[in-house]
């Protein structure tokens, strides 16, 4: 729980860091600067929802209103801590975004994982990048949204368990599971859209 | 020591093929601009933080601020009723973004841009009503509120993947999603339907094991344990080696 105090200091430290370039980070307390917190984090926030499934025209919105959150508790963020924090407000942004995505019409088809071409030997070897990085994301949507944060925290951005566990604000075995149940759905997933990618490719022979 | 391609067989391949394709994803170049959006959006809105706050020695560190987006609101307002008298020529429902801000601004309180950051943060002060305890980490509130002021929205050069005609996967994940939902919502007749429908459209389609296993969901919701059963069992034997299983029999355990 911030203080009455620290919630004045942080509001100023806010007001004066959005005004003065590195005035507040060179300050005796260490106090964070929010548009150093910006341009640091921004990025790799912006990468985290876009492989969280937050659609490609919300991810620069959504990103934004991460910082919002981190403006508004700027006086929360311990230093050193301000990666965590970042993630963990992710996190909650990119589940809003999947109700959004949930309440708003089904996507097109167009935006749908695409037919091989022909004479390619296996899937693996005809999926370009870019069209596996689509794959993907269908694989990876196709999971429940408490598996699909954790498999992508896990497999994508490198975290621990542990890490992940604080993040999500559950204990450390329910992370273990979810991780394990993810593989696993992950896998039956990957395996069917790859049968089906072979499928495809023998039609078209 | 790297295990090398041989040591995976063909589905493994191709999930490490669809994780290493996530190893290069890109972000944006242009952090600095996206962060002048957002330092503009921040002290647009830094007046109602402070009054929602109820610091008042935030409010006293911004009044030099309040000072200048009231000039800046006065001139913008005069340009405003010089431009209201004009004959409207061209979509009178489109808010200028100049006149906008002052328009914010002219509102000496307002709860609904806390609300918005509230939803996902923390309290703001100890004049806003502390948001109720979050059981799960999901969230309930939307983000944002009609008319609230937000981040600016930060011209999405909109990245949709060239349309690749012929397959339906996203149709599929988007059906059992509504499915999902409708499970979720509590409206299980719409779930059996949804999950139904799914094998319908996609009669092979790759999730099936997924849609079937809401479909028994929603029939174990709704009281129907004999056709859940009946659903499970048909599960169990056509998908030996799906995750779900386990689920499945604990379902109807």
């Amino acid at each position: 729980m911030v203080s009455h105090v620290e919630s004045e200091k942080s509001a100023l430290t806010l007001e004066h860091g959005a005004t003065e370039r590195s005035a507040a980070g060179s300050s005796a307390e260490g106090a964070l600067d929010l548009r150093a917190l910006f341009t640091t984090h921004y990025g790799s926030i912006w990468r985290l929802l876009r492989r969280l499934g937050v659609h490609a025209a919300q991810l620069d919105d959504a990103a934004q209103e991460v910082f919002w959150v981190a403006a508004r508790r700027f006086g929360d963020i311990k230093a050193g801590s301000e990666h965590s924090f970042l993630y963990g407000v992710a996190l909650r942004v990119a589940a809003q975004e999947w109700k959004k995505q949930r309440a708003s019409a089904p996507r097109a088809e167009a935006e749908a994982v695409p037919r091989l071409t022909d004479l390619a030997p296996s899937p693996e070897e005809q999926l370009a990048q870019g069209q596996a990085r689509e794959v993907l994301d269908e694989v990876l949507a196709a999971l429940p949204p408490e598996l699909r944060s954790v498999f992508v925290l896990f497999e994508l951005e490198g975290l621990e368990v542990r890490e992940i566990a604080a993040l999500e604000e559950i204990p450390l075995g329910t992370a273990s599971s979810r991780l394990r149940r993810a593989r696993e759905e992950f896998s039956a997933i990957a395996k069917r859209v790859r049968a089906q990618l072979s499928t495809q490719q023998r039609l078209r022979r | 020591m790297t295990p090398s391609d041989h040591d995976y067989s063909a589905e493994e391949r191709f999930e490490r093929l669809l994780l290493d394709s996530a190893r290069s994803d890109e972000v944006p170049r242009d952090t600095d601009a996206a962060w002048q959006k957002f330092d503009s959006a921040l002290r647009a809105t830094s007046l109602l933080a402070a009054g929602a706050g109820g610091a008042l020695a935030v409010r006293r560190a911004q009044r030099w601020l309040a000072a200048k987006w009231l000039v800046c609101g006065a001139v913008a307002g005069s340009a405003l009723t010089l431009l209201s008298l004009r004959p409207h020529r061209d979509r009178p429902n489109q808010t200028s973004p100049a006149l906008a801000v002052p328009a914010a601004l002219s509102a000496s309180v307002s709860t609904t841009s806390s609300a918005s950051a509230s939803a996902i943060g923390a309290p703001l002060g100890p004049e806003v009503e502390a948001p109720p305890p979050e059981t799960t980490p999901r969230l309930e509130k939307p983000a944002t509120h009609a008319g609230a002021p937000r981040p600016p929205h930060a011209s999405p050069p909109n990245r949709k993947p060239m349309p690749l005609p012929g397959s339906t996967l996203a149709a599929q994940v988007a059906l059992l999603d509504a499915a999902r939902s409708a499970l979720a919502g509590g409206t299980f007749s719409e779930a059996l339907r949804l999950a139904d429908r799914y094998h319908t459209d996609f009669p092979n389609g790759e999730l099936a094991p997924e849609a079937e296993l809401v479909a028994i969901e929603a029939l174990l919701s709704r009281g129907e344990r004999a056709p859940a059963l009946e659903r499970a069992t048909r599960f169990l034997a056509r998908y030996p080696g799906d995750p779900h299983r386990a689920r499945v029999k604990w379902l109807v355990r």
